[in-house]
């Protein structure tokens, strides 16, 4: 007899679905978490949160090592004082209580890129093992379940859904929303009404938003927001079969003679190791640390790591391509009244253009992947903003000019930034692994993070940043800059562990369960061989949803259902 | 190879991104907390001369100097806030002897400049000896010394600055609700 049925390591958007869909059916889960459970009331606005790092560990236990190129080596350097840092949210719900809630589906094209597009000289790209099809009826059940805002236009790259439209209005938009449809109708691009994973009137148990003005990096103070948290842990548990061990950091995972997973080993809080066994074993830890576990797991059948007989766990590491961009609206271009709407504040721009999702355009070469550009406000946090004016082109800028500077960017024009989302080209060098000699506060080996960069993503990057650039300057917007960026986004994170149909090429099957060990599922952003041209949280709660629906049927009636 | 290098930054980004908080105008904001946690100064415990602090309070006062329609350092209380961040027991010591020796080293130069110590100079010339620090390997000091001052500037009354919200109302910066009603450090 095991302890549970379900044993959940991680607690964010990966694992949240399968601790939900499986305890609403009767099921027993426990979800191991080792980071505390913070509530709706503890979501304060207080930037400094942010700035002290308190909902993520102190590098000085618990760090990563970094590995850039240097010309034909690799500079390695731990994370702590190198301005880094990969940690995400480790709490209840992980890093979808950070998230801005910018929703988008995957296009079918993303599920084919390897027989759509052909091979890219120096990147891994290949087909998934399952069609948009499949995920659909989840990117649906996500709508619903999780509470995703909307409003469904027609425009070029708009993906098929099985329901007409978004279950929830959108959240208000910002008068700055109407700039950009009415520069859009001049150039000629479809501007659409951004999804967002926020709820824009009360509903499934949570209160609707507040529009506080302080939403992406910050968790939500009223619920609105859809983290996994909110949205499903606290539904999960309130079916009384779902236990949420939290401060709960996960040593091993044990195998037998035979492979198969026969409990798992974790710290408490009080530093005590304990031992739970069930009979399924899902991991969700983000895509980093799930591949440090894996790889940390080693047995008598598994001497590279659990369910790594192949050598894949680590690699093709994903984050996300891209570039950004901004443009000033100068209040002393308006009327006293337009100024008066342009300073509006507390409610979302929410608009998005994916005319390039599929880039066509013979000036820049053969029909290819391009991406998303989201417009969205300058974050607000204000200690970050006055911060970034104390460069200046001779040295530092202090004193009174400085103080104008402040005075100026603070309140003579209203920003709009760019965000912009490619590809980000699978490669052989974008990997996780253990790093050699470095250790955590528990004595676990931490994981080492090398990073390559294709010139893929630049230029993909590069090309939606200029279009999104046009939309600005159509506008009117001053000091418009527009860049693609190399740097990796260290938020939007996945792969490690590909799933496909060869288990000599990837990691997981197409229902996410190792191809070697039987009893272990990997459902957080790991899965994803190529992750798309949009942020990933969407596909992640979609996939998990979808691999709950295939653990439901694996597990045949739970023993001790509840009705 | 080479090409790769100059690709990736030296600094991991997030995106994220949120509205940005704009008044129509700077509506009052009521004073909350009064800063509690400001003491006497501690230079034992911090291992800073009276000296030392009265060199860092002039600095902040020279980088952010209060003019008739907005604050300066010393009315957002920018030096007690400092010193409650450097006297956190949390605090790594480097960042401590990083202050302390920016003051000495800026001391010295004003002595070597001017021949005296940085407080008994003119605005002028604690100009060109902070510029010259910047130039002689002070530029973190400096950069640190401004941080902490946008904090005391900028972050919630609650930390012991921006008295009666004066930062936020000079910038006509709205705060995002709930305000905290606890320091990060007892969440």
């Amino acid at each position: 007899m095991n302890d549970f049925d379900v044993c959940i390591i991680g607690s964010g958007a990966g694992a949240a679905p399968v601790a939900y869909e499986l305890s609403k059916a009767g099921y027993s889960v426990v979800v191991l978490e080792k980071g505390r459970w913070f509530k709706d009331e503890d979501f304060t606005k207080d930037e400094l949160l942010g700035i002290r790092e308190k909902f993520t560990p102190d590098l000085r236990d618990e760090q990563h090592i970094l590995e850039l190129p240097r010309g034909d080596n690799w500079r390695t350097k731990p994370t702590l004082h190198s301005g880094w840092n990969f940690w995400n949210g480790s709490l209840v719900g992980g890093s979808s209580n950070f998230m801005s809630g910018f929703f988008h589906r995957l296009k079918p094209v993303d599920f084919y890129q390897l027989s759509e597009f052909g091979e890219i000289e120096g990147a891994n790209v290949v087909d998934w093992p399952i069609s948009y099809a499949d995920l659909e009826p989840y990117y649906d059940k996500v709508e619903k379940v999780i509470g995703v805002s909307g409003r469904v236009v027609e425009h070029p790259f708009q993906e098929p859904r099985s329901s007409k439209d978004f279950p929830f209005p959108p959240t208000q938009e910002h008068p700055i929303a109407k700039h950009i449809d009415k520069a859009c109708n001049t150039l000629g691009y479809h501007a659409i009404p951004m999804p967002r994973a926020i709820l824009s009137r009360p509903a499934l148990d949570r209160h609707s938003c507040s529009y506080n003005g302080y939403c992406g990096s910050y968790g939500c103070s009223t619920g609105a927001k859809g983290s996994a948290r909110a949205a499903l842990i606290d539904q999960a548990v309130a079916t009384g079969n779902c236990e949420v061990r939290t401060e709960s950091m996960v040593k091993k995972i044990s195998t037998n003679a035979q492979g198969k997973i026969t409990s798992v080993d974790y710290f408490d809080k009080q530093g005590e190791l304990q031992q739970v066994d069930a009979k399924i074993y899902v991991v969700a830890c983000q895509a980093i640390e799930t591949s440090r576990l894996l790889l940390n797991s080693t047995g008598a059948k598994h001497p590279n790591g659990l369910g790594n007989d192949n050598g894949q766990i680590g690699k093709n590491l994903l984050f996300a391509g891209g570039g950004s961009g901004s443009g000033r609206l100068a209040y002393d271009n308006y009327s006293a009244a337009e100024q008066l709407e342009l300073k509006q504040f507390g409610t979302f721009i929410n608009r998005s253009i994916q005319d390039w999702y599929v880039i066509d355009d013979k000036d820049y070469g053969e029909r290819q992947k391009g991406g998303t550009v989201d417009f969205v406000h300058l974050h607000p946090n204000p200690i970050a903003r006055a911060s970034r004016q104390v460069q200046g082109e001779k040295g530092l800028v202090w004193g009174k000019p400085l103080k104008q500077k402040l005075k100026a960017h603070f309140t003579g024009g209203k920003y709009i930034k760019l965000e912009c989302f490619c590809d980000w080209m699978p490669t052989d060098n974008t990997q996780a692994s253990i790093a050699s000699g470095l250790k955590d506060k528990w004595g676990i080996p931490s994981a080492k993070v090398r990073i390559d960069v294709h010139l893929h993503n630049l230029q993909a990057g590069w090309y939606l940043a200029d279009k999104g650039a046009t939309v600005l300057k159509q506008m009117g917007a001053e000091n418009v800059v527009a860049f693609a960026s190399g740097a990796p986004p260290t938020n939007l994170v996945a792969g490690g562990c590909r799933f496909g149909d060869d288990p000599k090429t990837s990691v997981l099957d197409k229902n996410c369960r190792s191809h070697q060990v039987e009893n272990l599922y990997v459902t957080d952003g790991s899965f994803m061989p190529t992750g798309g041209s949009v942020p990933y949280t969407w596909t992640i709660y979609a996939n998990a949803f979808r691999v709950a629906d295939h653990l439901l049927k694996e597990l045949g009636k739970p023993m001790t259902a509840i009705v | 190879m080479k090409r790769r290098t100059f690709l990736i930054a030296t600094g991991s980004i997030s995106i994220s991104s949120s509205p940005l908080l704009m008044a129509t105008e700077a509506d009052p904001i009521e004073p909350r907390l009064k800063p509690a946690f400001i003491q006497s100064k501690q230079t034992i415990e911090l291992d800073l001369t009276v000296q030392q602090w009265d060199t860092i309070a002039a600095a902040q006062e020279h980088l952010f100097p209060a003019e008739p329609d907005s604050p300066g350092a010393s009315d957002v209380n920018a030096q007690d806030y400092l010193h409650a961040i450097l006297a956190d027991a949390n605090r790594e010591e480097t960042d401590r002897q990083l202050i302390k020796q920016g003051a000495i080293k800026l001391d010295a130069i004003g002595q070597q400049q001017f021949n005296k110590p940085f407080v008994e100079l003119n605005e002028f010339d604690r100009e060109t000896s902070l510029r010259t620090f910047e130039q002689e390997g002070g530029r973190a000091w400096i950069m640190t010394l401004l941080g902490y001052i946008f904090e005391a500037l900028l972050a919630d009354p609650i930390y012991g600055g921006n008295p009666q919200t004066v930062g936020w109302q000079w910038l006509q910066h709205h705060p995002g609700f709930p305000r905290p009603q606890t320091r990060f450090h007892q969440l």
